[in-house]
């Protein structure tokens, strides 16, 4: 094997893609090879000022790109729920529907009394029907035989 | 409704910002151009979201809108002035992106470098060491077969590293 193929090892092993058996290989090639040694030494130095810069990121991009993000879009329902109306208007507003729920109520009452009366009524009815009932005459039921033999 | 929405594009948002970043920055070499990319493509994110239902692909969609952003500012710088696109890269890469102290050499070399690799080798290079995709997923993103993306990834790391070694005194016999 040349060293192009141990080469294309060492890269393998740090990407963690080589089996054990070309490790032995890599190890025992390594520890007789210069060329191979400083190949290594070289690629763990530039991994290492790759890890290094993949930490970096610009603290200012972060808050740039959230302003940027675009706004809430409101529905329909929520513009209508969140619109500002005038003071005037709201008072109104709920001038109108105290109004209602005192009309409302008073109806409500009426409708009661009025059912109120007409079961007092149906009472009194009663009691006169039960009265004329007990006023009659009792009635006396004499049965005949019709014999004639 | 609005308040989940927020949460769950927060979460994918922390998660990956800094692959899509890397992604891009590597990709255009300009910082503030890579912020406005990284943002076009987030803001897509955030209108699109109600209608993504793979969530475990998201990186990918992430990152195939990010190529396909960089690739639109790539077409229309080189619409504008090719002489200026040109101009900007030399400046840029002898400029740096991170503003490191000099004691980190190497890092600036190893960056310098990087930024040195023609576009389509860089971003299979950025694509599996910044954003930690697999060969299948860079093959998809990229358009190229799995084999070759292994091969190239390879060819760009032998490369990267041959460089490197030169510059920092490693040098091989």
């Amino acid at each position: 094997m040349k060293c192009d193929d141990y080469e294309l090892f060492i890269h393998d092993f740090l990407d963690n893609e080589l089996d054990k058996e070309n490790q032995k290989m890599l190890f025992a090639h390594l520890s007789e090879c210069e060329n191979c040694g400083k190949y290594l030494t070289t690629t763990v130095s530039i991994n290492s000022v790759i890890a290094e810069d993949k930490n970096f990121f610009p603290a200012s991009l972060d808050e740039q790109i959230f302003n940027n993000l675009p706004k809430e879009k409101i529905s329909i329902f929520e513009n209508f729920l969140t619109v500002k109306l005038p003071a005037y208007f709201a008072y109104a507003l709920v001038a109108i529907i105290l109004l209602l729920s005192f009309t409302l109520l008073s109806e409500v009452n009426k409708y009661k009394d009025e059912l109120h009366q007409t079961s007092v009524q149906l009472k009194e009815q009663k009691r006169t029907v039960e009265l004329l009932f007990n006023s009659l005459p009792p009635v006396e039921v004499h049965p005949v035989l019709h014999n004639n033999l | 409704m609005e308040t989940k929405r927020l949460i769950s594009f927060s979460n994918i948002y922390s998660s990956h910002k800094k692959p899509v970043y890397h992604y891009v920055l590597k990709m255009v070499r300009s910082s503030m151009t890579a912020e406005d990319i990284v943002q076009n493509v987030f803001l897509k994110l955030f209108e699109k979201l109600d209608s993504i239902k793979d969530f475990e692909s998201i990186r990918f969609w992430l990152l195939k809108t990010a190529r396909n952003e960089v690739y639109g500012y790539f077409r229309k710088m080189k619409n504008r002035n090719e002489e200026t696109l040109e101009e900007n890269e030399k400046t840029l890469l002898s400029s740096n992106l991170y503003n490191e102290i000099e004691e980190k050499e190497i890092n600036e070399i190893v960056r310098d470098e990087i930024g040195l690799l023609p576009v389509e080798l860089r971003e299979i290079f950025v694509l599996r060491e910044y954003s930690g995709l697999g060969y299948d997923e860079i093959s998809q993103i990229v358009g190229v077969s799995k084999d070759l993306v292994k091969s190239r990834l390879f060819s760009i790391r032998q490369k990267l590293i041959k460089n490197v070694s030169k510059k920092i005194g490693v040098e091989r016999k």
